[in-house]
């Protein structure tokens, strides 16, 4: 490097220095790499976010929005006296309360047993980690046949119920419940597994030696060791659970008599079959304000004190 | 959404049988369009979106003009081939078609003219024009002289909103009763009715007296099915869904006639037995009829296409007769529910005058030329001219089905009536869906009337 090039860098990094102390210096430095992201998030999430919120206060007129009236709280207030709404949460919670907690059992003892070196282990992973590759259209569209009247589930279960179970007000979600396990525990099979994996072979050789039995190994060491891969498959489920559409959409349109029309699917309802979107976006925030206080209050309950 | 092959006057996903192409190649050769190569060989069902063969080859300077439809597999090739006809003729327009999902079209369309990308003309129900006016314009400086006349009075007056004409015609499609006589002269039944004693009694007997299921009334898994299936019994008892004016309608089936209306449809499938409280496919159900499992059943005068094989032909052996479904019980009129597949023209302020002009000839003269929507789709054709030609004439669904016949006659007696024209969505399973709950006997009928009409009416008063 020539002296003057030198001069010149000197100049110009005396200059940035001048302009702005270290932190500030960082702070552009750092903005500017997460620049591309900050972008990407800003038109893409928080746009529509904040464009939501300004929708649920209105009455939006979709074709001419700029003839959208001002309403303040009203849709927030319509929603709460709306029997649609509570059903459909209702719906949501009954569908949250029975799938979260069978996703995360199955997928725990897929991992657990799947976690030792048996003959044929790596085929059965790839087996049940492989229907989370399908999409939502797909796994509604074969599971809805299955469980049409005369499918082969229906004719396979025929003892259980009469005809098929997704024109039943009581076995229409358990068939959703399912499917959904059926689809989504491959992956948090895949996470649980991985986690387990990671848990020291000696602490298991040590226990043992102490005369600890299976349960008292999995209490004491594998709970505790899987317990950040736990918190994050159950609020990874319950935040997706919450939101399911396609499955209902697809299998059952939110009957019979409404028993499987969940908040996503009512909203999906009011946006593009009333497109009444101010409603729309007031369900969406409501729905908004409920996964993040589920978030809260798993992280509470299920984890957040680890040091 | 599982499409339905019979059920509506939507994507229909029957397989071109050889009646079909001989009908369709026959009026392509008629009208000297060289075979039918632009006809799209699509099997599946409703379909995604795609450009149809008709969408190449416009020669440069063409107006050009966007279409988008509905119509499923058997439609969109007799709709294709009409285009093609109308390429054909080099006239400076050129058309370009696509195929757009049935249950994302609406959605789809409210979002183009939002976004400014409205194609030129799209396909929709006739009675939508209220719920479609925000997004379509009047064509009522575009249309040629005397265009009124060419079509029949209630399809015409069906399209006119507010005065102004929205849409043109392209069918008139309703619903009727299609019987097995097979099954019921098995049960000693005759079939002829006329009233609800003589059908309740020849269901009764059919039940008793065969292995048959003897009624189905409605099967199709959506609240649209259900509002048809509903409605021809509520106008016969004397009912309404709506009253009032476009703007202020009142929601009326909740009254006694409603209700009755509904207990009747949901004894179908309860006390009378007639049916049994699922759904089936809709091919099923066909199934069931030509088999003979079923006596008899609610269907459009197009359902009869599926009852024919691989080769066109009907399954030996099978007598049925298509009649008016004029044997409910009340006081009210001798009339069955009617919907136009129609061409609306929307709202895009990009398109130029000359291009609004061009979407109506192209309108006009798919509307006007389109025997191949009786012949192979069986649909009866809006234009009267088309409707009573002899190429409509001279086919078997005229002359030995009786299905384009009847509804024929139907209309020419003012015996069809379409539903109201509501500035909602009224096809939606939020309304009806309860309609098909309680004929599945999981709810009761007044909670479901209830559900129902409180639901309409929240979305008329928005």
């Amino acid at each position: 490097m020539s002296n003057v090039e030198a001069t010149t860098d000197n100049r110009t990094a005396s200059r940035w220095e001048q302009l702005f102390d270290r932190s500030t210096r960082e702070l552009l430095v750092g903005l500017l790499f997460a620049a591309p992201y900050l972008v990407l998030f800003s038109v893409f999430l928080l746009y529509p976010l904040l464009k939501g919120l300004y929708m649920s206060l209105h009455e939006w007129n979709f074709l001419e929005p700029s003839k959208s009236t001002y309403v303040g709280l009203e849709n927030y207030a319509r929603l709460l006296e709306d029997p649609a709404f509570w059903n459909a949460l209702w719906n949501t919670l009954e569908f949250v309360g029975m799938t979260v907690p069978l996703i995360v059992g199955v997928s725990l003892v897929l991992a657990l047993g799947l976690n030792k070196e048996l003959k044929g282990s790596r085929l059965l992973q790839f087996v049940y980690f492989s229907p989370y590759v399908l999409t939502v259209s797909v796994v509604g569209i074969v599971w809805a046949q299955m469980f049409a009247q005369g499918g082969v589930g229906t004719q396979y279960f025929g003892w259980l119920f009469s005809g098929s179970p997704l024109n039943s007000k009581f076995w229409a979600m358990p068939v959703i419940v399912v499917t959904t396990v059926w689809w989504q525990a491959g992956f948090y099979f895949a996470v649980l597994l991985a986690a387990r994996q990671n848990v020291p072979e000696r602490l298991y050789e040590a226990a043992r030696l102490d005369g600890a039995g299976p349960w008292r190994m999995f209490r004491d060491i594998t709970l505790p060791h899987m317990k950040n891969a736990l918190l994050f498959v159950v609020i990874a489920s319950t935040i997706f659970q919450f939101q399911v559409f396609g499955q209902p959409y697809l299998m059952t349109k939110g009957g019979p008599v409404g028993n499987t029309e969940t908040l996503v699917y009512y909203l999906y309802e009011l946006g593009f079959q009333t497109r009444e979107l101010g409603f729309g976006a007031a369900v969406g925030y409501t729905l908004l304000l409920i996964l993040v206080g589920v978030s809260v209050l798993n992280y509470v309950l299920v984890g957040g004190n680890d040091e | 959404m599982s499409r339905n092959t019979t059920e509506s006057d939507e994507p229909n996903s029957t397989k071109l049988t050889r009646r079909r192409a001989l009908s369709a190649g026959g009026a392509a050769l008629a009208t000297g369009i060289a075979g039918c190569a632009g006809l799209t060989g699509g099997g599946g069902s409703g379909g995604g979106s795609s450009s149809d063969g008709s969408g190449d080859g416009g020669s440069s300077g063409d107006v050009e003009i966007d279409y988008w439809m509905y119509f499923g597999a058997q439609e969109r090739e007799e709709m294709t081939a009409l285009i093609e006809d109308f390429n054909a003729q080099d006239n400076g327009i050129h058309v370009n078609a696509q195929g757009i999902p049935f249950s994302e079209f609406l959605n789809k369309l409210f979002t183009a003219v939002n976004s400014g990308n409205a194609p030129h003309v799209a396909s929709y129900y006739g009675s939508y024009g209220r719920h479609l006016k925000p997004i379509t314009h009047s064509i009522d400086d575009y249309l040629s002289d005397g265009a009124a006349n060419k079509y029949f009075d209630i399809a015409w007056e069906n399209l006119q909103v507010d005065g102004s004409t929205y849409a043109l015609p392209i069918d008139i499609h309703g619903k009727a009763l299609y019987t097995n006589d097979s099954v019921l002269e098995s049960a000693g039944v005759d079939p002829d009715f006329s009233d609800w004693q003589a059908f309740s009694e020849a269901c009764d007997t059919i039940v008793s007296d065969t292995d048959s299921r003897a009624f189905s009334f409605l099967n199709w898994n959506s609240g649209q099915a259900a509002f048809r299936a509903y409605i021809i019994a509520l106008t016969q008892a004397g009912g309404d869904i709506v009253t009032g004016d476009p703007g202020s309608y009142e929601v009326a089936y909740d009254d006694d006639v409603g209700m009755q209306t509904a207990e009747l449809m949901s004894k179908v499938t309860g006390d009378f037995g007639w049916d049994t409280p699922q759904f089936q496919s809709d091919s099923a159900r066909v199934q069931d009829f030509l088999a003979g499992d079923l006596g008899m059943f609610i269907a459009g005068t197009w359902s009869v296409n599926n009852f024919e094989n691989e080769s066109g032909e009907l399954p030996e052996g099978l007598d049925f007769s298509f009649q008016k479904p004029f044997m409910f019980p009340g006081d009210g009129d001798e009339v069955a529910w009617c919907e136009s597949n129609s061409l609306y023209f929307p709202t895009n302020s990009n398109h130029t005058d000359a291009e609004k002009q061009a979407a109506v000839e192209f309108a006009e003269y798919v509307t006007q030329n389109n025997t191949l929507w009786a012949s192979a789709g069986g649909h009866l054709p809006a234009a009267k001219s088309v409707a009573t030609s002899s190429e409509v004439k001279n086919t078997a669904l005229w002359q030995d089905y009786g299905t384009i016949s009847t509804m024929y006659e139907m209309v020419s007696d003012g015996q069809v009536r379409y539903q109201p024209k509501t500035s909602v969505h009224i096809n939606s399973n939020r309304f009806w869906g309860p309609f098909m709950d309680m004929y599945l006997q999981n709810t009761d009928v007044q909670t479901g009337v209830t559900n129902s009409a409180n639901a309409l009416q929240q979305a008329l008063d928005q």
